[in-house]
């Protein structure tokens, strides 16, 4: 007899939405076999609850709220009126998303001729559909409903392809706005960073949500990252947030000998953020760098996951995060060095630092080893604590009150992350959030 | 009006009784040295004075500046009003530049006193100057206070930060202990030239080396929490020769005396 499944009530709002219109562009069957197969595995997927590993800090319930009908708003245009201020004076926007609708301000980059910037769609009957399709097919099943959802509402996304050799200096700076204006919206950004073998590039992705005080944003977002040999990579995320937004990052890269990644985060504000990084060293001589800094404040929940897989040896990993929080914020970190049997000579370092700024904010850092080679070096850390009431002490005994020493170890703390962060600025871009941590 | 007065300073720690009734005078422009075993009170005296709350200070004792009572007055405005302590453990601040740091200190002290604050770029040229005259590399001024250093190098480094916020009374404690001699030469010479009429100093050491190279008008002898003798120089002579021995007899007797 055939088994019958019985859908998560919670889920159903969310199997009612239907994604995508032709919109012009003729769909091809196995991108309508991505959602299909988002579409079961979402059915089939539990919803993630605490007594799961790996689920056991994250309250999940302003997501699979019952209140909530969640919707998907498709915009024509990007409303560029939306972005705030200072990310467009640091980073100027050249490439633009809103809710499933791509602009480019092509006049604003030098981009060499053979790069290929564009929107999924607009490589559909192209010469890139095949190495379009052959990157968003799955490689491996969702782990969760998360990535089940993106696949289920995949709609469109930013591909950005490097042939072979190709160099761009200078950074290229892409924004995922998602809003929501009336209702609960659902946005489900796609990222396609393809670097071909000895090209190189530098990108920064500034993550924005805008809503009104009715609707709440759920940005499920999902970049792959591929490299080939000797490419070189550097990215800047810069994700903020309102009282109003739920995230849910996923990220996945996959690096080819020779290749670097130096992938940097700054998790500055909104209600809820779970990121997730899975990078896999596929080739020797690699290198994989992660930097990263989470400010969290108010009732907020931040959650960085990380996994680092070196499957191949003689390769070299760095993971630095460092947390801020204060009022009754919660953040989590869990950290993963993973070494296959083969990955001899890997040489990785983990390092977790938190700073609590009150006693009601809560940092839980658990940084984990899964060593399988034998001749590695591999050190991991984390440390959590208040400001060292020694160091305070200091500074006042050279007429600095506490308040002002306070704020200076903010800046210090979060200056030592950002001196391993190599896009030119950051540290200018962040000092007025550094001041709202206080 | 005499620039420090110390009154029957009685002070705790957990509860227990380290510094036992000390009274002690500084004049403007006097230096100071305050010598005795481990154990003492000196590094204690050091930080009551500094403004350490972690000490417990008897509701009794009076420590007056320029007059006025600052027993319960917090670290902070202490160095604003011209106390600065070179401490014997400087701490590491890491992420912060000497600059950066030190800029925000002077500029502190400076508002407090009235004085318009000092651009950072003017600022630094003064911080490199001083860190070349006291012997620290300047391009220590971008690097982040004390990380890195070795214990030489930061005690020239606190001596580079009592140059720039120019205290009216200065107390090195133990700012001798780890230095080679030409550390110990240049962080005297530093302290030399500061010295004038109008600023005291008090040098809490172990040893007489040190008062070798900066001269003081008095010395005190610290023991169990009391100052069991006070000099002039030839005492720190007197303690080199003889070791602390003699004093701790002498003391004891009395002491002993006392009690009978």
């Amino acid at each position: 007899m055939e088994k019958t499944h019985i859908v998560d009530e919670r889920k159903l709002n969310l199997l009612e939405i239907i994604p995508y219109t032709k919109n012009g562009h003729v769909i091809p069957d196995w991108w309508k076999d991505i959602t299909l197969d988002g579409k079961n595995a979402f059915i089939l997927l539990p919803i993630p609850h605490s007594k799961m590993e790996g689920w056991r800090e994250t309250n999940l319930s302003p997501f699979f709220n019952p209140q909530r009908k969640w919707t998907v708003d498709i915009k024509k245009q990007v409303h560029r009126e939306h972005i705030p201020e200072i990310i467009n004076k640091y980073f100027s926007a050249h490439i633009l998303w809103e809710n499933g609708v791509v602009t480019m301000d092509e006049n604003l980059i030098d981009l060499p001729d053979k790069i290929i910037v564009s929107d999924f769609k607009e490589i559909l009957a192209s010469e890139h559909e095949e190495l379009l399709k052959s990157n968003l097919e799955r490689d491996k099943e969702p782990q969760h409903i998360f990535e089940a959802l993106s696949e289920m509402l995949f709609y469109n996304g930013i591909f950005i392809y490097l042939p072979k050799g190709i160099v761009i200096d200078e950074p290229m700076n892409i924004y995922i706005m998602s809003s929501a204006d009336r209702q609960d919206t659902i946005d489900i950004p796609w990222v396609l960073i393809i670097l071909d073998d000895t090209a190189q590039a530098s990108i920064t992705l500034n993550y924005i949500t805008h809503n009104t005080e009715s609707a709440s944003v759920w940005v499920n977002a999902k970049t792959k990252i591929v490299l080939g040999k000797n490419a070189h990579l550097n990215v800047l995320e810069n994700i903020q947030g309102t009282e109003k937004t739920l995230r849910f990052h996923s990220i996945s890269a996959g690096l080819d000998k020779d290749s670097s990644l130096n992938y940097n985060s700054l998790h500055l504000s909104g209600r809820f953020l779970r990121s997730e990084i899975n990078a896999e060293i596929q080739g020797e001589n690699v290198q994989c760098h992660i930097n990263g800094l989470t400010l969290n404040e108010k009732n907020h929940f931040s959650e960085t996951q990380q996994q680092i897989q070196h499957l191949k040896g003689q390769s070299v990993s760095r993971i630095h995060w460092r947390g801020l929080g204060r009022e009754q914020s919660k953040t989590v970190y869990r950290g993963k060095i993973y070494i296959a049997p083969d990955a001899q000579k890997s040489d990785s370092i983990q390092q977790f630092k938190g700073l609590s700024l009150s006693d009601g904010a809560v940092i839980d850092a658990k940084p984990q080893l899964e060593i399988y080679a034998d001749d590695v070096r591999c050190t991991h850390g984390a440390t959590v604590g208040p400001p060292s009431a020694e160091l305070i002490y200091y500074f006042q005994s050279r007429g600095i009150p506490p308040v002002k020493a306070r704020s200076l170890l903010v800046r210090g703390f979060a200056n030592q992350v950002l001196a391993d962060i190599p896009f030119p600025n950051t540290k200018e871009f962040i000092s007025p959030y550094l001041i709202m941590s206080l | 009006m005499n620039l420090l007065e110390i009154k029957n300073l009685k002070v705790s720690v957990e509860g227990q009784l380290i510094l036992k009734g000390i009274d002690l005078t500084i004049g403007s422009g006097e230096t100071h040295a305050i010598m005795g075993p481990n154990g003492s009170g000196k590094s204690t005296l050091a930080q009551v004075l500094t403004g350490n709350e972690n000490y417990e200070v008897d509701p009794e004792s009076k420590i007056l500046f320029f007059g006025e009572d600052i027993t319960s007055t917090p670290p902070e405005e202490r160095a604003r009003r011209g106390i600065f302590t070179a401490f014997q453990y400087p701490v590491e601040i890491p992420g912060l530049s000497n600059t950066e740091f030190l800029h925000t200190a002077l500029n502190e002290i400076r508002e407090w006193r009235h004085l318009s604050s000092l651009d950072i770029w003017d600022f630094e040229k003064i911080l490199k100057e001083k860190m070349k005259e006291i012997g620290l590399d300047p391009t220590f001024s971008d690097r982040s206070v004390n990380e890195g250093f070795s214990g030489g190098e930061k005690k020239r480094n606190e001596i580079v930060q009592m140059a720039i916020l120019e205290p009216i009374l200065a107390i090195l404690d133990e700012t001798d202990s780890g230095l080679d001699i030409d550390a110990l030469k240049s962080v005297a010479e530093g302290v030399n030239r500061m010295r004038n009429p109008k600023r005291s100093f008090i040098i809490i050491t172990h040893y007489q080396r040190l008062l070798n190279y900066i001269k003081p008008d008095f010395v005190h002898v610290l023991y169990k929490g009391k100052i069991v003798k006070s000099g002039d120089y030839t005492l720190a002579l007197e303690l080199e020769q003889k070791g602390y021995d003699w004093l701790k007899t002498d003391s004891e007797q009395e002491l002993s005396i006392a009690k009978a």
